[in-house]
């Protein structure tokens, strides 16, 4: 645990450990709330606060943790954080959270919070927590924000809720486009995950199993 | 202090136990108006929508307070029971819909909402529906023009139908502008309008709109929605016909009858 550098602690979950796609980890809501951009922007972004707030929290607390209810103490300081975040959305962005629906409840079964605490944050002083916190909160957000593009792009001819595809067929004339119904679907998002996995292993071989 | 004994813990879980609940009840009480607001927003944009295209405009969530204010939505709008009577005392947009059903029907002492749009010297009457869809709750508001039959717009929400497919009741439109100018009444007779695959045609005469492409059930559900929900405010329909009937004569005739108007049940007038 302590071994892990502090420059690799930010940009390493960014790509090559990635928390989603190398350590395969927070697939559920990967798949859920992806169908459109702006609700996985802000997925990603409660995530990293979320991820960030728990790692520098339990980094402070780690050397006062009883052993034995150290998952405990974990689960009751990201609830909190969850519970927190949940209220502010439903009070300042109604429409998102609405459209989160039960997702921001379920960050605090994302795996990748409880692994990161557990993994880095309990034997890490606050800022490497907070460096790793934000590094694998950016991971995850930026494969839900590529996803949701291709997802909203192709499902629904929209970017962030904007007429693309529509308004180009209608400069064109041409009125036989149709979208692709399986993009609105959670199973693209899996084709796509593994088309990610598919060329990030391909240009790191040290990722491929041996 | 030995991390591991058993004073320890507890008390450090304790401890821990407070700080938390402190930080979320602060947080629960000071964000709860801002909450409320919100949904009741989110409810007026519902209402208002199935208004939309005699607003002549999208009813979105930001311009939605505005618009209910412009047309004072909160002095126009009444409960009624299921015999068609106003109910006093009761505030019709603090009803919660969902609690005048039981298994998909209208219990016998429920409170319904309606609330009166006046548009251009017209009187709209929106009405709540309520209902199962096909994985979830489905529900909306559906508005008549004065005759009492004639529907002038409706929305529909859901909390969980198909992306894609059932859930077009509220992302396409199209769906709810279909029902503009159906009817609720063939003649005498209560037939509210049915949503139907293309080619059926339903069997009590009643108008229809085109069921959603892959999405059969939700449209059946909707149907039902419609049917069982305009059935709770069938006598108020009838009155509100009734009235607007004869205060069109009244008007052409003189400006009398003001007992008449006491009586009425829902018009605001």
């Amino acid at each position: 645990m302590a071994a892990e550098k502090k420059p690799g602690v930010f940009t390493g979950p960014l790509w090559t450990n990635n928390p989603v796609v190398v350590q395969v980890l927070g697939i559920c809501s990967a798949l859920a709330v992806t169908t459109q951009m702006k609700p996985a922007l802000v997925m990603g972004i409660s995530l990293t606060c979320v991820l960030a707030f728990a790692n520098v929290i339990i980094s402070l607390l780690r050397n006062t943790i009883p052993n034995r209810i150290r998952i405990i103490v974990q689960l009751v300081v990201v609830a909190a954080l969850v519970i927190l975040v949940n209220q502010i959305l439903k009070a300042y962005a109604f429409e998102v959270s609405k459209q989160l629906s039960v997702y921001v409840g379920l960050i605090i079964t994302n795996c990748i919070l409880m692994g990161r605490l557990e993994a880095f944050a309990l034997g890490n002083k606050p800022w490497p927590a907070l460096l790793d916190g934000l590094g694998n909160g950016l991971g995850y957000a930026i494969i839900l924000f590529v996803v949701a593009t291709f997802r909203e792009f192709f499902g629904s001819g929209t970017l962030f809720g904007i007429d693309v595809i529509a308004r180009f067929v209608n400069e064109s004339g041409y009125d036989g486009y149709q979208n692709c119904g399986i993009f609105v679907m959670p199973t693209s998002a899996l084709i796509l995950l593994g088309c990610i996995i598919w060329y990030l292993r391909s240009k790191n071989p040290e990722l491929q199993d041996k | 202090m030995n991390r591991n004994s058993n004073v320890y813990t507890v008390i450090y879980a304790t401890v821990l136990t407070v700080l938390v609940a402190i930080l979320l009840t602060v947080a629960a009480l000071g964000l709860a108006p801002q909450q409320k607001a919100n949904s009741d927003n989110e409810k007026k944009q519902q209402i208002l929508s199935s208004i939309s295209s005699v607003l002549g405009k999208e009813v979105t969530f930001e311009n939605a307070a505005e618009i209910w204010n412009e047309l004072d939505m909160d002095n126009n709008m009444s409960v009624v029971n299921t015999k068609g009577e106003e109910l006093d005392g009761v505030n019709a947009f603090e009803i919660v819909t969902k609690q005048q059903f039981k298994a998909g029907v209208v219990k016998d002492d429920a409170q319904l909402p309606i609330f009166i749009a006046k548009v251009n010297g017209k009187n709209y009457y929106i009405m709540a529906m309520y209902g199962a869809g096909l994985w979830d709750a489905v529900w909306g508001y559906l508005s008549v023009e004065s005759d009492g039959s004639t529907i002038a717009g409706a929305s529909f929400d859901h909390a969980s139908e198909t992306a894609g497919l059932g859930a077009k009741i509220k992302d396409d439109p199209a769906f709810a502008a279909a029902f503009i100018g159906k009817h609720l009444f063939q003649g005498e007779e209560f037939a509210p309008v049915q949503v139907l695959k293309q080619g059926k045609t339903a069997a009590n005469g009643a108008d229809q709109v085109d069921a959603i492409t892959g999405a059969t059930k939700t449209s059946d559900c909707v149907s039902t929605i419609i049917n069982n929900s305009m059935t709770g405010y069938k006598e108020t329909l009838k009155m509100i016909a009734f009235l607007n009937g004869v205060g069109e004569a009244e008007a052409a005739d003189s400006t009398s009858c003001e007992s008449d108007q006491n009586v009425e049940p829902v018009n605001a007038e």
